[in-house]
């Protein structure tokens, strides 16, 4: 059964095609809210309330885009919505505006983007919107038009915001490292 | 900016693979080239590795249990009310129906009497909008209030809010379209 199948099954309410569909998608949409708010009770919440929103409107698929791209669009309105709830004002790391000269790459900087630990300390530290696009794009394996979607940006905007991403992260693993050799030395 | 920023800009889709035959060749060929997009390949290459080693797990079983309760107890609620999902769409029809005799009413006769359904106190104009990201809870409730719209419906799948409110719409339209930082999207309805 593809996935237009199922969802047509879905529509017609059949619990078994709702698990079915659960099953193969849950983790998508959980490690996307992880990779944004890092909170497994939230992550559980609104991954409930993507779940629902399927089962209710099912029949509104259109088969424009891929499942996973309608999904991840559900899952990123409903955290916007809590976080507006919560009151939770969320602020970019880099003017997108902002000219920035790539600074080379060197070794030692390669070396450091193999510690999962500090790529996670450092991605936590991005804005909403460029930890979104570093996920979709290296967690998920999104092409960017996929992304611009779910983002509701036109693409020229998820390169920059990539861009900015990247010098941001690059600057931020920089210091660790620089950190670690220092501890070292001490 | 250096003179190879294009395929500098897109290089993070040659490490994910997901380029079109054109551009992959295009990038591929630059990184060829240059020593300096090479080791920005290695370092996005190894930041994809370690992203995808952080892969916290859904608590499928628990998660499930969970939905499937709730769909269930919308199942029930839907049956005490006399609702199958087969009904809705027949219930939507009958609204529509309803919805169109309403603006019959109200349309203005040869006369220039107004009709207006005896049930209604005042009219009630719909509006759809959504609302940029950057907008708060307390920005939101602001406009709102000095629109005098009520929200009724929302947010749907795509962030929609369906609003209500008695003011002169076409004001209330172009006041709601004067908030750039605020409405990402706004119609009548």
């Amino acid at each position: 059964m593809n996935d237009n199948e199922m969802l047509e099954t879905i529509a017609a309410g059949d619990e078994k095609a709702m698990q079915r569909f659960f099953m193969q998608y849950a983790n998508d949409v959980y490690r996307f809210l992880m990779g944004r708010c890092g909170d497994s009770t939230l992550a559980s919440d609104i991954l409930n309330a993507v779940m629902l929103d399927v089962w209710r409107q099912a029949d509104r698929f259109q088969g424009r885009s891929k499942v996973t791209t309608w999904l991840m669009g559900i899952a990123r309105h409903k955290l916007i919505d809590h976080y507006r709830r919560e009151q939770r004002h969320q602020h970019e790391a880099l003017d997108v505006t902002m000219s920035i000269d790539p600074a080379p790459v060197s070794e030692q900087l390669v070396a450091a983007a193999q510690h999962a630990d500090w790529v996670k300390h450092c991605i936590e530290r991005l804005g909403g919107l460029q930890r979104d696009i570093v996920h979709l794009a290296f967690y998920q394996d999104m092409a960017y038009p996929e992304i611009a979607e779910i983002v509701e940006c036109p693409v020229g905007t998820v390169k920059s915001r990539m861009f900015h991403a990247r010098e941001a992260l690059r600057r931020c693993l920089e210091k660790l490292g620089g950190e670690e050799v220092a501890h070292v030395f001490r | 900016m250096s003179s190879d920023k294009s395929p500098r800009d897109i290089l993070p889709w040659l490490v994910n693979g997901s380029l079109d035959e054109a551009e992959h060749k295009t990038v591929q060929a630059a990184v060829e080239t240059s020593p300096e997009l090479q080791r920005e390949r290695d370092f996005l290459a190894a930041l994809r590795d370690s992203v995808k080693q952080q892969q916290p797990q859904a608590p499928l079983e628990l998660g499930w249990q969970r939905l499937r309760r709730e769909l269930r107890q919308e199942l029930r609620r839907e049956r005490r009310r006399g609702v199958s999902k087969n009904w809705r769409l027949a219930a939507v029809a009958a609204s529509l129906v309803l919805i169109v005799q309403s603006v019959v009413v109200w349309l203005p006769d040869d006369n220039g009497v107004r009709y207006q359904p005896l049930s209604s106190s005042a009219p009630q104009h719909s509006l759809q909008v959504r609302f940029t990201d950057s907008a708060t809870q307390a920005s939101i409730q602001r406009l709102l209030r000095q629109q005098h719209l009520r929200i009724i419906d929302g947010p749907s799948a795509a962030g929609f809010y369906r609003l209500v409110g008695e003011g002169d719409p076409a004001k209330i339209l172009a006041t709601l379209q004067q908030q750039p930082g605020l409405v990402a999207y706004v119609q009548a309805e």
